[in-house]
Parts: C-alpha cells; sequence; structure tokens
C-alpha cells in the first residue's frame, strides 16, 4: 500500500506579488526586454564560440564522451538563439540536440546527418541571407530526418513502466 | 509538473493589461551557467525585482536555499556539478530545507534528453519552461505559479505539486473509489433522447 498525503501549503509567492505598489505586468514585460538588450551581444559572442567549438567536435566523427560534450555544446546553442532573435538557429539546433541524444541512446550517430546540421547551423546563423520559406524547408527537412531516425530508436529505460 | 507549451513571445494567452505584479520583496533564486544568470538576472530586475540569488552551481544554490526564506526558484535543468531536477528533488525531500520546502519551482531547459523525461516528471517542479526564455513566457508562469491552487502531496517516490492538473473524474462505466471522485458523466446517443 502506497501512503500519500496531501496538503495545501501557503503560497508565499502569491502573497508577495499582490503586495500594493509594483509596476504593470505589461510595462514589466516591456522593461525586461530593454533589460535583456544589455547581454545580447555577450550571448552572440557565447553562441558563436559554441558554434565554433561544435564544428571543431565534429571535425572526425564524434563518439563517446565527444558525443555528450557535442550534446551540451549545442544544447548551449538552442538554448540562446532565441534571446538574440535567432530562432531558426536555435530549431537547427535543438534537432541536431535530438539526433545526439538518440545516439547517446545506443542509436548509431551517421556522419552525414551530423555534416547535414553542421552545414544548416553555419547557414541559419546568418539567416537574413536566405528566403524565410527556404529557411522553414530546410527546418523541416531535419524535421522529418531526425523524425525518421528516433522511429528506428532503441527502447530507453524511460519506456519501461513504472511501479506506482 | 507541466511543460510550457511554447516559447516564443506570441504563444501564450495575454495577459490582462491592467493586471499589476510586485517583485519588490520577493526573494528569488536563479541557478544557471554564468551567461544564463546574466539573462535570468535581467528578465527579473526588468521586473522589479531586487533580491535576486545568483548561483552556477548545485552545490552552491543548495546553501542559499539553507540560508535563506526563498519565494521562487528558477533553475536550468542541466548544472555543472549536477541536475536542476536534484536540486528540486532535495529541496522538496531533505529536512534541512523544511523552510523551503514548499517553494515554487521552476526548470528551464533547451532539450529534455530522453533519459532525463522520468527525472523531469518526478522532481516535484511546478513547471518545465522550453529555453530560450522570454520575458513574456517568464512572466506568464509567475503569474500561473502564484495564482495555482494544485495541492501538495508526498508519497516514498514523490514530493510536490499535484501532476494532475485537471480532474477528470472516474473513468465512464467506474464508481470513484474516493469520497471527491465526480461521477463520471453520462453520454446520451441519439436513440435515447
Amino acid at each position: 500500500m502506497t501512503l500519500v498525503r496531501y496538503f495545501k501549503p501557503d503560497n508565499r509567492l502569491a502573497k508577495v506579488v499582490t503586495l500594493p505598489g509594483g509596476k504593470l505586468v505589461e510595462t514589466a514585460v516591456d522593461d525586461a526586454r530593454i533589460e535583456l538588450l544589455q547581454v545580447s551581444d555577450a550571448c552572440l559572442q557565447e553562441i558563436d564560440a559554441a558554434l565554433d567549438h561544435t564544428y571543431r567536435l565534429c571535425e572526425t566523427p564524434p563518439a563517446g564522451d565527444r558525443v555528450a560534450e557535442l550534446y551540451t555544446t549545442v544544447r548551449d546553442v538552442a538554448g540562446l538563439a532565441g534571446v538574440c532573435a535567432l530562432p531558426d538557429l536555435g530549431a537547427a539546433a535543438l534537432s541536431f540536440c535530438a539526433l545526439l541524444d538518440h545516439a547517446q541512446n545506443g542509436g548509431r550517430l551517421a556522419p552525414d546527418h551530423v555534416a547535414v546540421h553542421l552545414n544548416v547551423l553555419r547557414i541559419l546563423r546568418h539567416p537574413d541571407a536566405i528566403p524565410e520559406d527556404d529557411r522553414c524547408k530546410v527546418l523541416e527537412s531535419l524535421d522529418v530526418m531526425v523524425g525518421r531516425i528516433a522511429q528506428k530508436a532503441p527502447p530507453s529505460p524511460d519506456d519501461a513502466p513504472s511501479a506506482g | 509538473m507541466s511543460k510550457a507549451a511554447t516559447n516564443g513571445e506570441g504563444g501564450s494567452a495575454p495577459v490582462k493589461s491592467k493586471a499589476r505584479i510586485n517583485l519588490e520583496r520577493s526573494a528569488i533564486l536563479l541557478v544557471d551557467n554564468a551567461l544564463g544568470v546574466d539573462i535570468l538576472s535581467h528578465i527579473f530586475m526588468g521586473f522589479g525585482a531586487r533580491t535576486l540569488y545568483r548561483s552556477n552551481t548545485a552545490a552552491q544554490a543548495m546553501e542559499i536555499v539553507a540560508g535563506y526564506q526563498l519565494d521562487l526558484i528558477v533553475t536550468e535543468a542541466l548544472l555543472q556539478d549536477r541536475d536542476g531536477y536534484d536540486l528540486i528533488k532535495t529541496v522538496r525531500s531533505d529536512p534541512e530545507y523544511e523552510h523551503n520546502r514548499f517553494v515554487p519551482a521552476i526548470i528551464l531547459s533547451a532539450h529534455t534528453a530522453v533519459s532525463k523525461v522520468n527525472k523531469a516528471r518526478d522532481c516535484g517542479a511546478n513547471f518545465f519552461v522550453a529555453k530560450p526564455v522570454s520575458p513574456r513566457v517568464i512572466m506568464d508562469r509567475i503569474l500561473w505559479v502564484a495564482r495555482e491552487q494544485r495541492q501538495f502531496l508526498q508519497t516514498d517516490l514523490y514530493a510536490g505539486p499535484d501532476r494532475r492538473f485537471h480532474d477528470l473524474g472516474a473513468p465512464p462505466g467506474i464508481v470513484g473509489r474516493r469520497r471527491e471522485d465526480r461521477a463520471a458523466p453520462i453520454e446520451l446517443k441519439d436513440d435515447d433522447q
């Protein structure tokens, strides 16, 4: 038998945010957007450094620990790209993350699939160089490719039914 | 735990324009790598928060959790020294952090590895937000967490907000065993009407 205790604790955050004063929500969001501009240059530098590291890690076919390092690096690109108004680059990085995650779970990491992702990352770093429709098609192609690969994935430990 | 459906500026329901938020007296812990904490700090400063505890490691974050009463924790899922999931799970279950046991927690992640999905589901966070973060999405999650009415529950395996968002009642044709179970809705077919 499983003992389950239910309770309703005080929500301190709820009490704090409703105190008199503060800002209009819309003003707060606008102020935050303005604040974020201060870090956009640092984000772009970090993205470029992470991309350079990614290309270096892929100079020879990645395997073993290098796949894990590559995953972490590409994941950083995915997390930062949207902050710098590079959402397509972020989407390509997420696709690469899915591919690398598949490899870390026992799937095969084909050099062609890696090469395609590297090329797309290079292109989408400067998205204005190609029309938006073409960018969408490229990202859709990546989705289809990684989706097919994931379908062939070996069962992960998470697929096992959990107790309770 | 819930995952934000989108991470774009336009992906969430608009908030009422007259709504106000006051984060001036809140104590918020931000945990991420150096640049990630900078990004979060600027967002929260824009929101008007004044007390921000910043940490780049889970170990440093746990010291802050032990030493201060917090109103919100926002942590990256993949930290240098430990998972953000483990951090939240420890806060929820370790008596050392009793004073912050129920603190709202939001986990950020650009990508969730297949091997971490169960961990993410079971860590006891209130929300899971996909990176890249935007001020609009973070604001919506803060407001949601502040308004949320979910009960906490504790079992041997899980401590945190009830993961069931909707009470759908017992399955059709089944009488619920609990007092609060609603009767299953009766579907009327055309022939019955």
